[in-house]
């Protein structure tokens, strides 16, 4: 199915998709601009089901905005894309949500996009993080509650 | 083929397994462990890479069903209002559970005389009291002692980083003058037993490569097997196996080629967590016992109980760097845990707070949640939530009803051909109001600590970590499976100590109990040993 995809044969469409889905805004990257296509299809993709609808519901986006001009959809202002993507909603209700959700999950693993949100481009071990220990004053509040060792049970809720 | 007869032949190598393998070593009989899973390495778990938070939920996911590993078996749950979740392995759940570590109340042992329904235990509290301070030890538990809502304990390490998102929920509760306290972690926060302290990850629920978070893998297993117990992978247990004088003596198992093996043991000590154990001895049909092993009760399989949960998401204007740290260990709350019938139903619920999400699983939550969509307008929504938000589990006590169960599924097997679980669960009107309410009170806490947005799970259903009840204990056969030490009532060799004996759930995680338990069973098949079969 696949390989008769149009869709799935253009990557400057594919490209556009991504960054209509995460554009680039500010200081974050768009996330057609990284690449990110083999992350996002691949979730997607696990079933011949899933690879029908998502290579259905692109050929059908990719029409529509071949149709309003011929250069395609990267050529199409934000607001004509969103138009041209919702044009194809009905008969594709579940394309958007879908690409929407594997894109954030690849997007949001990128060191690039890590950098951006100001966090460190490297897995959680071995650097681990720092994390503030209880304050004082709370843990002087706790202490003035907290039972001691031989207290009688008598009146606890427990 | 047949092994060696063994003394001890345990059938599951997780957290009660490995609690029961640990002591029963001291008997100076022969141990062995069959572990159907493999040992995981700590170098595999998702934290050593990038792309962490897309393997958890996937390839590490704990629902069996998602994970389809081929030493997973897997669970019809389509007539379950709670998916079962669980690992399967050396360490089992306690590889991907994220180490809350509460203990029951002494109330949580007496809820017929408390509060008119379900069973009281045959045991209390006092009684598992020194068992839950060893496994503290064994486990290496963080905490605060002096919690007002429990007999005194002192847990053998500091308590672990609050960070800035504990000290805000916390002036929540302070606000509304509900009880909170820190909450007790099977994760170090030093150093401990060879073993380096926690750094943080935030990975807990898939695994933690620093070693910092308790798995049995890491803790009791090594020094069992320092004693000389034995464990075999790769063999998935299909029956146990029952001799003529009516004792078990043994079982048939698939090794890790498929082949059909049998191992002899004098005793047999099954720990496959509530769905595993039901299911094994469903399985284990014979002329004696035609509906199951140990089941002349009609009982087992029955009585599941789950620890139905809401979950609330607060979202602040303060930067918590929420994903850092440990995932559940900040504070707790039993404010709500014990019964007050002027808010209309029995028993209770507890708070648990937990972090915030990674980059990746906070568009995801963003997403469901309807708080974060593509297209224009997608970066100022998710920085709203990145780094800004707080969770509140709200994990309510589940009363056994006998119509929730777990029985063979007619048509599902695992691969080696065995019949599979089949999950059959509703919630009850008691819990369907012990939920709203405690959403009620999740919303309001949130907000009292200056969330502006909450969101809502009004019932989690990827929840099923807490398996019980489906082989209760009990002093009568007939409305028990098992007796106030874990021995089955009709097999006098068979002893089951994971959380299938459960009598009630409580409201608070149960692995603090469950090891206690199976402490305090193998204490007394050790002190029983000279008279087991008589």
């Amino acid at each position: 199915m696949s390989e008769q995809s149009a869709a799935l044969s253009d990557s400057g469409f594919l490209r556009a998709m991504l960054n209509l889905v995460i554009p680039p805004e500010g200081g974050m990257p768009g996330a057609g601009d990284l690449d990110l296509w083999p992350a996002v299809a691949g979730p997607l993709s696990q079933d011949a089901a899933g690879r029908a609808a998502l290579s259905a519901g692109l050929d059908a986006v990719r029409a529509a905005a071949l149709a309003r001009d011929h250069r395609g959809l990267a050529a199409l202002a934000a607001a004509a894309a969103l138009e041209v993507v919702q044009s194809v909603a009905a008969e594709h209700p579940r394309l958007m949500p879908a690409l929407a959700r594997a894109t954030a999950m690849a997007y949001y693993q990128q060191p690039a996009v890590l950098i951006a949100l100001g966090e460190p481009a490297r897995p959680p071990f071995p650097g681990g993080f720092e994390l503030e220990p209880i304050s004082p004053e709370w843990l002087a509040l706790l202490e003035g509650r907290a039972q001691r060792g031989g207290d009688s049970a008598q009146g606890r809720a427990w | 083929m047949t092994d060696e007869p063994v003394g001890v032949l345990i059938i599951g190598a997780g957290a009660s397994g490995a609690a029961f393998a640990w002591s029963i070593a001291e008997a100076g009989m022969s141990v062995l462990c069959l572990e159907q899973g493999p040992w995981v390495k700590q170098s595999d778990y998702p934290g050593n890479g990038m792309d962490w938070e897309s393997r958890a939920p996937t390839e590490w996911s704990p629902n069996p069903n998602v994970r389809k590993r081929p030493t997973d078996y897997p669970v019809d749950d389509q007539d379950s209002a709670i998916t079962p979740v669980m690992f399967n392995g050396v360490g089992g759940s306690t590889i991907l559970w994220t180490a809350h570590f509460p203990r029951f109340t002494p109330n949580d042992f007496r809820v017929r005389s408390l509060d008119g329904v379900a069973e009281d235990w045959p045991i209390s509290y006092y009684d598992l009291e020194p068992y839950y301070a060893t496994n503290d030890r064994m486990m290496g538990v963080s905490g605060l002692a002096g919690d007002p809502a429990y007999p005194y304990h002192e847990p053998p390490l500091p308590m672990l980083p609050f960070g800035k998102l504990g000290e805000t929920l916390a002036g929540g509760f302070e606000k509304l003058r509900w009880h909170w306290w820190p909450s007790d972690a099977a994760i170090i926060s030093q150093e401990y037993e060879g073993r380096a302290a926690c750094i943080n990850l935030g990975t807990c629920g898939s695994g933690c490569a620093q070693g910092a978070k308790a798995s049995t893998d890491i803790t009791y297993w090594p020094v069992a097997q320092r004693r000389g117990v034995r464990i075999r992978t790769g063999c998935r247990v299909k029956e146990i196996t029952l001799g003529s004088d009516g004792l078990a003596n043994g079982v048939l198992y698939y090794d890790e080629a498929g082949i059909l093996q049998e191992q002899k043991a004098e005793i047999v000590v099954v720990a496959c967590n509530g769905v595993g154990t039901a299911r094994l001895l469903l399985n284990s049909k014979s002329e004696r016992f035609p509906g199951g092993l140990a089941n002349s009760s009609g009982l087992v399989g029955k009585n599941l109980m789950f620890h139905p949960a809401a979950f609330v998401t607060g979202v602040f204007d303060e930067e918590f760097h929420g994903r850092r740290g440990p995932v559940s260990a900040t504070l707790w709350s039993h404010e709500f845990y014990h019964t007050n019938r002027s808010r209309g139903f029995l028993r209770g619920f507890s708070f648990e707070a937990v972090r915030g999400f990674g980059p990746a699983q906070t568009a995801m939550m963003g997403m469901a949640y309807g708080r974060v969509g593509w297209g224009p307008g997608h970066h100022q929504a998710y920085a709203k939530m990145f780094g800004h938000t707080a969770g509140l589990v709200c994990l309510t006590d589940d009363l056994p009803e006998e119509h929730n169960r777990v029985t063979l599924d007619t048509l599902l097997k695992d691969s080696n051909g065995i019949p599979a679980p089949k999950v059959t669960y509703t919630l009850s009107e008691n819990t369907r109001k012990i939920l709203a309410f405690a959403a009620e009170r999740g919303d309001e806490v949130m907000r009292a600590a200056g969330a502006h947005d909450v969101m809502i799970d009004p019932q989690m259903r990827v929840a099923g970590w807490h398996l019980m009840g489906t082989a209760r204990m009990g002093r009568d056969p007939g409305s028990s499976v098992v007796n106030e030490w874990g021995r089955a009532h009709d097999v006098k060799n068979l002893f089951i100590v994971d959380g299938s004996v459960f009598v009630t759930g409580a409201a608070v995680n149960p692995t603090s109990t469950i090891q206690a338990l199976a402490l305090y069973i193998a204490a007394n098949v050790k002190k029983n040993l000279a008279s087991l079969f008589d």
